[in-house]
């Protein structure tokens, strides 16, 4: 998303009717990220008694959540004002309101996750009502009845999953320690002076002993399989560096495109920047031929 | 291959140093009088981290010394 919204003006000088459009792109960007972000901090209550430097910074890690793709910042922001309201109790501790709140704050935050793969056409719709014009929704391939109908089940899937997590979560929170188990745990606790049993020496045995049979059992693997988990490493370790490259080469065949119709859709300049290559490229050809015939 | 060896011996020392940590940090927690919670959590996210640097040292010479054996064989 980040990188719709880069101004491409200093090599290309911009047209002014392409001006307008990353005008209002950047405008749109700001304000969903804006409207997020606002839902975000009334739903975890983080206004109730934070100062404004509080607030902002909050503004702040969701807007990069959301901009820079990654969701545990996003979670990070949850969590800081799960801190910040346990001294007041918070909201979360009344029953059904709270199975209420838990589940809005969670459907926001995938929305929020959402927000980079919905945003473009969100602006395109807001592109449309301003007249300034782009490729219509309608005519995207992911629009036809069978993609809409997967897509309305993939959504109705999600929701379900996060309702049983809610749930699952709730149970946990107010069972754990369970019924009678937590008195005897706490008298016994106080009686040895240690949080928990069977102490710290024994517990990091354990986790040894796990790490050991998972290494054992993982040393089970062929030579196919070793190559392809080296092959896995390389990939995941170079991934940034791959995203970059790929990145820059996008940006480069879109700022090309833009100089041969600056309101023609990204999608289609990708494809159209591929198509003047392949036209530029077969007249060079026919000219390379007919220099020597 | 003596350096597949050397690396696989290295990401055990690692992951040792950080069952090391992990105790660190369950011994901060364990004192039920003191506990000591903010330290115990950043004790632990760095064995946690130190833990998979060392597995993923070891899963990679062994996944390489084994490749490599089978190469040879063919």
């Amino acid at each position: 998303m980040s990188n719709d919204t880069e101004p491409t003006s200093d090599t290309v000088p911009l047209h002014p009717r392409q001006q307008s459009i990353w005008t209002v792109r950047m405008l749109g960007s700001v304000l969903q990220l804006l409207s997020v972000a606002i839902c975000m901090e009334m739903l975890v209550g983080i206004s109730d008694g934070a100062g404004m430097l509080l607030r902002l910074f909050f503004f702040v890690v969701v807007m990069m959540g959301v901009v820079v793709r990654i969701g545990w910042l996003s979670l990070v922001a949850i969590q800081f004002s799960l801190l910040l309201q346990e001294p007041r109790g918070g909201r979360l501790a009344q029953a059904p309101a709270g199975f209420f709140w838990i589940t809005v704050a969670m459907l926001t935050i995938i929305a929020a996750m959402k927000l980079p793969q919905s945003h473009r056409a969100i602006t395109d719709y807001i592109l449309r009502i301003a007249g300034i014009g782009t490729v219509p929704l309608a005519e995207r391939s992911n629009h036809s009845s069978q993609g809409r109908f997967i897509a309305i089940a993939s959504i109705g899937v999600q929701v379900f999953q996060l309702l049983v997590v809610v749930i699952v979560a709730i149970f946990a929170l107010v069972n754990i320690p369970i019924g009678q188990q937590s008195g005897r745990w706490l008298q016994s606790s106080i009686a040895t002076g240690q949080a928990f049993w069977p102490g710290t020496f024994w517990l990091v045995v354990i986790v040894a002993l796990f790490v050991l049979a998972r290494e054992i059992a993982w040393r089970k693997i062929d030579g196919p399989q070793a190559s392809l988990y080296l092959r896995s490493v390389q990939l995941i370790a170079h991934y940034r560096d791959l995203i970059r490259f790929e990145r820059a080469r996008v940006k480069q065949m879109r700022m090309e495109s833009e100089k041969i119709d600056p309101t023609m859709h990204p999608v289609k300049m990708r494809s159209s920047a591929r198509t003047s290559k392949m036209l530029n490229r077969n007249k060079q050809d026919k000219t390379d031929a007919k220099g020597s015939a | 291959m003596m350096f597949f060896w050397f690396r696989e011996i290295t990401g055990w020392l690692l992951v040792l140093v950080s069952l090391y940590m992990l105790r660190i940090g369950l011994i901060f927690l364990n004192d039920i009088n003191n506990p000591r919670i903010i330290e115990s959590g950043v004790v632990m996210l760095a064995a946690i981290g130190v833990m998979r640097c060392g597995i993923l040292l070891v899963r990679v010479s062994t996944a390489a010394r084994m490749y490599r054996i089978e190469a040879k064989g063919k």
